[in-house]
C-alpha cells in the first residue's frame, strides 16, 4: 500500500514537471519557437575533366592523364521527374559551382559543354555533335534526393580510355576543347573586356574523320574553321586523327574565328605547311593562327597527335624557333610569320597586337599580309621599331618598307624567283604597261607566284579601263579588284585566253588587285609554268 | 480468246523482262563506279604530301574491295612512307601495309593497291598515313578512304550518348558524369 502511494506521488510529480516545462515553452515570453523547416538547400561542388597531355615525341600520353577544373561551364540543376530546370549557374575559375534547389526533390546535375556569359563582355561557345543534328554535349549525374541539408556533389568527366583503346564514353573530350577556348577567350578579354563574341558552335564527334564529304556523317576533311558556316569543325576519330586534346590545334582554329569576326583575313585558304612558299595572305593568316595558339596557351610547343592509339606525332612545331625549310624564310612563309608574331607577343604583350588586328588591319586598304600588319604596328608603337626590325631581319624580310604595299619596293627577298618582286606592282594611270608574271613552280592555288598583286591610285574621279592582256601564249587572265577589303569588280571564272577589262567610273583613292592565270589556281590543271600579263590603266 | 490471252501474256512477260534487265544494268553500272578523290589538305598545317585514292562507289558485305592509294611528294622529301590500316569492321587479309620509298624529289608519286573486306553495312574506313622528313622535320599526313557498304550509311555512326530534348527545346546528347566521392571541401 505504501509502495503504491509512493509510485503515485512520483507519477504526479513527473506529470507536474512535464506540464511546467510545457508551460514555460508555451505561453511564457521566454519560450524558443521550433526552427522553421528549410524550403531550399545548396548543392555545391567541383567539376573536373580528364586532360590527356600531348607530347611532341609520344603523342597522347594517357598514362599521364590528370584531372583539370572545368572552368566557366554552364551547370543546371534538373528536376529528375519532369526535367524542368531548377537552377542555372556557371563554374568559376577553379571549376566550382553552387546551386540552390528545393528540398526533398529528386534532382540531377547537368554539366553542359557550353560557356555562356551575357552582358559585357559576352560569349556563347558550344560544343555540338555534327553527326547528330548538332546536339549539345551534356554530362548528367545520377539523380539524388536534395534532402534538407546542404550537399556536396563533385563530378569528373572521364576520357573513356581503357588502357589500350577507348572503351567507354569519351565524356571529357568536349570539355577539353572548351578548356582551350577558355584560355583563348581569356587572352582576348584581358586586352579588351568590352568585347561581344558572336555565338560559336564547335562541331566535334567521335565520327569526325580525315576525309572530305558529308559533314553530317563526320567527313569533315580536317580540323578547320568554316568561314561560310562560321563554325569550327574538330577531328575526333580514334586511331585516325583526334584533336580534342591537341590544344594548339583548337586555339589555332579558334584564332581564325577571332580573325573572321574581329579583324580581317584575305587568305585564299587551301593546303599549307611550315616549309611552303605561300601567297603572302595565307602565310600571314596561318602564321597568325599558329602564333595565336602559342599566345593563348602561353606555350610555344605546338603538337598535333594522331595515328593508332593517338601515339603518332603528325606535326610538332617550336613557335619560338624556325621550323621550316631554311630556304623558305620570308614574307611568303607561315613559319616566318608565326615566329615574328609569337616573338612580338613575348616582347610587347598581346594588347598592341590586338589593337592592330581589331582596328587598322580590319579596314586596311591592301591585302592582309605581314606588310600591312607591321606597318600599322610600327606606327602605333614607335618605341618598339628596333625590336620589330630585328625580328623582320631574322626572317629575311625588309625593315625599310614604309607603307602597307611596300610601294618603295624595298623588299629584296624574292623567294628564289626574281619575278616575285615587287610584292605589289605599281600601275600608273595613262602610263606605260606594267608586266606581271605568275607560275606554279611552288605548287598551285595558294602558293607564292600563283597570284600577283598590283596597286594603283586614282587622283580624281573619272572613267578608266583596267586591262589585263596575256603576253604568254594561251594565258588565261582572272582578277579581283578591291578597295579597303571590299571587292569592287572581279572575274574569277574566265577559262579562255583573252583580254580582261574592267571599265567604269573610278572614284579617287587607292585600289589593289590580284591577277592570276586560271590554271595556276585550278587543282585539276596540269603544270603550266610561267604566264605573264601586261596591265594597263587608261 | 485463248490465243489472244497467250499473246498478251507473252507481251507482258517480255516487257517485265526488259524492265528487269534495265534495272540490272543500272545497278551494275552504279556499283562499279569508281570514286577518285584526293584527301583534304585545307585546314590545320600538314605535311607537303598529297594522297589520292580510287575506290568502288558502293560495295556489299563480304566483297573483295580493291582500293588504290597514290602518295605524291609536294616537296623534296627523305624517308617517304605510306601506311594503310583497316579501320573497324574492315578486314585486310594481307595485314596492314607499310611501304617505304626512301628519299624522293618533289612530284615523285607512288601507288599501292590493297584488298579489304567489309564485315558490316555502313561507311567503313581505310586509314591512310603518309610520312616524310622535310628539311629535317618529320611530318605525317593522316586521312581515310571511305568504303560505302550496303545501304545503311547512317547506321554505323556512333553516338556518344542518348539524344534528348531539354526543357528549352534544345537537342542534347546526354553522357554520364562520374561522381567524385570523399572529396574534402
Amino acid at each position: 500500500m505504501r509502495v503504491k502511494i509512493g509510485l503515485s506521488i512520483m507519477v504526479i510529480l513527473i506529470v507536474l514537471a512535464v506540464i511546467a516545462g510545457c508551460g514555460n515553452g508555451g505561453g511564457s515570453s521566454d519560450a524558443t519557437p521550433p526552427p522553421a523547416q528549410p524550403t531550399t538547400v545548396v548543392v555545391s561542388g567541383a567539376i573536373s575533366f580528364d586532360s590527356v597531355p600531348a607530347d611532341k615525341v609520344s603523342g597522347l600520353v594517357y598514362a599521364n592523364t590528370i584531372q583539370k577544373p572545368a572552368r566557366g561551364i554552364v551547370i543546371e540543376a534538373i528536376n529528375a521527374a519532369d526535367f524542368s530546370i531548377l537552377a542555372t549557374t556557371s563554374t568559376d575559375g577553379s571549376g566550382n559551382y553552387s546551386v540552390t534547389v528545393p528540398v526533398n526533390t529528386n534532382i540531377k546535375i547537368r554539366i553542359k559543354a557550353q560557356m555562356l556569359i551575357t552582358g559585357t563582355p559576352s560569349w556563347d561557345f558550344q560544343v555540338v555533335d555534327n553527326t547528330n543534328s548538332q546536339s549539345l554535349y551534356v554530362a548528367d549525374s545520377t539523380s539524388f534526393d536534395s534532402g534538407t541539408s546542404n550537399l556536396s556533389k563533385s563530378y569528373n568527366l572521364p576520357s573513356g580510355w581503357g588502357g589500350s583503346s577507348y572503351t567507354s564514353t569519351r565524356v571529357a573530350a568536349p570539355f577539353a576543347i572548351l578548356d582551350t577556348v577558355y584560355k583563348a577567350r581569356s587572352k582576348i578579354t584581358t586586352a579588351d573586356n568590352t568585347v561581344h563574341f558572336t555565338q560559336l558552335l564547335i562541331n566535334w564527334s567521335i565520327n569526325n574523320i580525315g576525309t572530305s564529304g558529308d559533314k553530317t556523317l563526320g567527313q569533315i576533311g580536317t580540323s578547320h574553321y568554316d568561314p561560310s558556316a562560321k563554325q569550327l569543325y574538330i577531328l575526333g576519330k580514334a586511331d585516325n586523327d583526334t584533336d580534342e586534346y591537341d590544344d594548339h590545334i583548337i586555339a589555332h582554329e579558334w584564332g581564325h574565328y577571332f580573325e573572321a569576326n574581329f579583324s580581317r583575313s584575305d587568305s585564299p585558304g587551301g593546303s599549307h605547311g611550315p616549309g611552303d612558299k605561300l601567297d603572302p595572305r595565307i602565310a600571314f593568316g596561318e602564321g597568325f593562327g599558329n602564333a595565336f595558339s602559342g599566345m593563348a596557351t602561353d606555350d610555344p610547343n605546338y603538337v598535333d597527335t594522331g595515328g593508332s592509339s593517338q601515339a603518332t606525332v603528325n606535326l610538332a612545331l617550336d613557335l619560338s624557333n624556325s621550323n621550316g625549310d631554311p630556304s623558305s624564310v620570308g614574307w611568303y612563309s607561315e613559319d616566318s610569320v608565326q615566329y615574328i608574331l609569337y616573338a612580338l607577343y613575348n616582347n610587347l604583350g598581346f594588347s598592341p597586337l590586338y589593337s592592330v588586328f581589331t582596328n587598322q588591319e580590319k579596314t586596311t586598304n591592301s591585302f592582309t599580309t605581314i606588310y600591312s600588319f607591321i606597318a600599322y604596328l610600327k606606327a602605333n608603337n614607335p618605341s618598339a621599331v628596333t625590336t620589330i626590325n630585328s625580328l623582320l631581319s631574322a626572317k629575311n624580310i625588309s625593315t625599310a618598307f614604309v607603307n602597307i604595299w611596300d610601294s618603295s619596293e624595298t623588299e629584296t627577298n624574292n623567294g628564289s624567283d626574281p619575278k616575285a618582286l615587287p610584292v605589289y606592282a605599281l600601275v600608273t594611270a595613262g602610263s606605260s604597261t606594267v608586266q606581271v608574271c605568275g607560275n606554279d613552280q611552288f605548287g598551285i592555288y595558294n602558293k607564292l607566284m600563283n597570284r600577283r598583286f598590283i596597286v594603283f591610285q586614282i587622283s580624281s574621279t573619272a572613267n578608266y579601263t583596267l586591262s589585263i592582256s596575256p603576253v604568254t601564249a594561251g594565258g588565261i587572265p582572272n582578277y579581283v579588284l578591291s578597295q579597303s577589303g571590299q571587292e569592287v569588280i572581279a572575274e574569277r571564272n574566265n577559262a579562255v585566253s583573252n583580254i580582261q577589262s574592267a571599265s567604269g567610273t573610278f572614284t579617287s583613292g587607292i585600289y589593289y588587285a590580284e591577277i592570276y592565270d586560271h590554271r595556276h589556281v585550278n587543282e585539276s590543271s596540269a603544270t603550266t609554268g610561267e604566264v605573264c600579263f601586261d596591265v594597263t590603266l587608261n | 480468246m485463248q490465243k489472244i490471252y497467250v499473246r498478251e501474256l507473252r507481251t507482258i512477260l517480255m516487257m517485265v523482262s526488259l524492265i528487269l534487265l534495265s534495272w540490272q544494268i543500272a545497278y551494275a553500272t552504279e556499283s562499279s563506279q569508281i570514286i577518285k578523290k584526293e584527301l583534304p589538305r585545307s585546314g590545320k598545317a600538314t605535311a607537303p604530301i598529297s594522297v589520292s585514292y580510287s575506290v568502288p562507289a558502293n560495295v556489299a558485305i563480304g566483297d573483295n574491295v580493291h582500293i588504290t592509294v597514290t602518295v605524291k611528294a609536294l616537296s623534296d622529301v627523305d624517308n617517304l612512307s605510306l601506311k594503310l590500316i583497316a579501320g573497324e569492321n574492315l578486314q585486310m587479309p594481307s595485314g596492314e601495309l607499310l611501304k617505304t620509298y626512301g628519299n624522293q624529289l618533289r612530284n615523285s608519286a607512288f601507288s599501292e593497291t590493297v584488298t579489304v573486306i567489309p564485315n558490316t553495312e555502313g561507311i567503313l574506313y581505310l586509314n591512310v598515313f603518309a610520312t616524310g622528313i622535310f628539311n629535317g622535320k618529320k611530318m605525317t599526313s593522316a586521312g581515310a578512304v571511305p568504303i560505302n557498304t550496303g545501304t545503311g550509311t547512317r547506321k554505323m555512326l556512333k553516338k556518344s550518348g542518348q539524344i534528348k530534348t531539354d526543357s528549352r527545346g534544345q537537342k542534347v546528347i546526354v553522357m554520364p558524369a562520374e561522381e567524385v566521392k570523399n572529396q574534402t571541401r
